[in-house]
């Protein structure tokens, strides 16, 4: 029985990275923005994904600013997190320097590398928020 | 049901909840600011708007102190 918890238990839990590692638009919602059409389609798709990507960034930081406020992160967490955050965001805005420049050389994969290290950050974020909330929830702290 | 499991049940729960608030803060902002974008701004104008959002979201998060 115990067992078989925990097994389903940590299903839920592979299917809550599942979320993120296929970023699920129903629940996530997307920026849905114009881009230029004159742009060629993989750069198109590119360009949504920088809106996206900056997006999820906003989330991602006002996710911290409020868990910081509640008490779940720390001052150190709060600032590494916003740091890695911070070096992403940057990323994401020279690749748009480089789209402006007409560079569009491998555009849609560094995006996809920046999305992904942004969803690394972010099941970093909420481990840790959920390891504390549970703590506080069962009085160990 | 022991000590254990319900600690894991709880922190599954927990992780579940901090990962929809990705979503819903991503919702909130989709609703409060990107219905700022004027209809007509252009391409350029919405890319230095995204990159304006992301960066005062950041700079408001480390404005926030907390209670520790």
């Amino acid at each position: 029985m115990k067992l078989r918890l925990k097994y389903g238990l940590l299903t839920a839990l592979v299917a809550v990275m599942a979320l993120f590692a296929e970023g699920c638009d129903t629940i996530k919602g997307r920026a849905e923005l114009p881009v230029d059409q004159a742009l060629p389609s993989a750069v198109q798709e590119a360009q949504r994904l920088i809106h996206d990507t900056h997006l999820n960034i906003a989330a991602a930081a006002a996710t911290i600013r409020v868990n910081r406020k509640a008490g779940l992160l720390t001052a150190e967490q709060q600032d590494k997190y916003l740091d890695n955050l911070e070096v992403i965001r940057q990323g994401v805005v020279d690749i748009q320097a480089l789209i402006n420049k007409g560079l569009y050389d491998s555009a849609i994969d560094k995006v996809k590398l920046q999305k992904r290290a942004l969803e690394i950050l972010q099941i970093e974020v909420a481990k840790q928020i959920a390891k504390e909330e549970a703590a506080r929830k069962a009085g160990t702290r | 049901m022991s000590d254990e499991s319900k600690q894991l049940v709880l922190r599954t729960a927990q992780l579940m909840l901090a990962v929809a608030q990705f979503g819903l803060e991503k919702q909130q902002i989709i609703a409060d600011k990107l219905a700022k974008i004027p209809p007509n701004a252009t391409f350029a104008e919405i890319n230095a708007f995204m990159e304006k959002l992301s960066s005062d979201e950041i700079a408001a998060a480390r404005a926030e102190k907390g209670p520790n």
